[in-house]
């Protein structure tokens, strides 16, 4: 019974991700060549959007690429930690990590990055460096399921979040100051004076 | 006859693992933010919702003819110009969620806290229409 599991999730899995590749490249194609019809299409796209479609314009063909990359990426993190609350499919997404998103600023004495961890367990959030790379992971807090209670819905990921990054030079690796407030992680990496 | 059964299996299993792909494919192409809506006992239900960075004095809980709208909103800050971004990968903006509530809910009976970024509702049934355990004599 498990290798027809494996099997047919394989099957499934790999139609999937062609459709959905497929999706979004015409999806930002569509956008690309009619910036103004989808700018009006409703007021949490055009939000939501609208922000990346102005760093989209960019001079650079290689960085307009990157960015497409980084899109995906996203999409696949957000497709993986979906896939990882089904039951059926819990058993391919076991081992699997979630990327978290974050924010990054750069401001003139420091660096600010603002990670996305909701319902974390404070006492599991793990911030490292190493060769200039700054590694953060944590686990979701495991609330106790009492008897009687049944999901209608799962959408919510809970398991392991684990993003590295890496620092730009100038940034102090030894200063570092973060706070957990709000479902976010809030890291301040001070810059080096010249 | 096993064929035919394990064919039946098979096939009622790949189309239940597509409608489950399809589900989340939606979900990640919505920009919705993730919910989980659950059922505690006969009576009551319960929907988490993810608002990660979001200010509690920013979220709008409304319920309005049936339906239970979340909607929230995520301001860059003024001091803040765009250009200071290395990198953004969440969202900024409007984001908003609406739930069909069945029909026996108890509109004064809706509780909702916010905690580490996730909001938790909970909603109860109408007294009249709650489940009754009946003793037999």
């Amino acid at each position: 019974m498990k290798k027809e599991n494996i099997l047919y999730g394989l099957i499934v899995l790999l139609i999937g991700i062609v459709i959905f590749q497929g999706y979004l490249l015409y999806d930002d194609n569509k956008k690309v060549s009619s910036p103004e019809k989808h700018v009006s299409k409703s007021v949490i796209e055009k939000n939501n959007r609208i922000k990346d479609i102005s760093k989209f314009y960019s001079s650079n063909p290689f960085e307009e690429f990157q960015k497409l990359q980084a899109e995906m990426e996203k999409a696949f993190n957000s497709m993986n930690s979906q896939f990882a609350m089904i039951p059926e499919f819990e058993d391919f997404f076991k081992d699997v990590t979630v990327s978290p998103s974050l924010n990054m600023k750069n401001l003139e004495d420091r660096y600010e990055i603002k990670v996305n961890i909701p319902g974390s367990d404070r006492n599991s959030i793990n911030i490292t460096t190493h060769n200039g790379i700054l590694r953060v992971e944590s686990k979701t807090e495991k609330k106790v399921d009492e008897k009687g209670d049944t999901f209608i819905k799962k959408e919510i990921y809970s398991g392991r979040f684990l993003r590295e990054i890496p620092l730009p030079e100038d940034a102090k690796s030894d200063d570092i100051k973060s706070s957990y407030k709000d479902g976010v992680l809030t890291i301040i990496i001070p810059k080096q004076r010249k | 006859m096993d064929i035919v059964k394990s064919s039946n299996d098979i096939t009622s299993k790949v189309e239940n693992a597509l409608s489950k792909t399809k589900e989340v494919f939606t979900n990640v192409v919505s920009h919705l933010p993730f919910a989980n809506i659950g059922k505690k006992d006969s009576n009551t239900y319960n929907i988490e919702v993810d608002l990660p960075g979001v200010r509690k004095e920013d979220i709008e809980l409304k319920i309005e003819d049936g339906y239970l709208r979340v909607s929230a909103k995520r301001e860059f800050k003024k001091e803040v110009k765009e250009e200071d971004y290395y990198m953004i990968g969440s969202y900024f903006g409007e984001i908003s969620r609406v739930f069909v509530l069945p029909e026996d809910i108890d509109k004064n009976k809706i509780n909702a806290k916010f905690e580490d970024g996730r909001l938790y509702i909970s909603l109860e049934k109408e007294e009249s229409k709650k489940a009754k355990t009946i003793k037999i004599k």
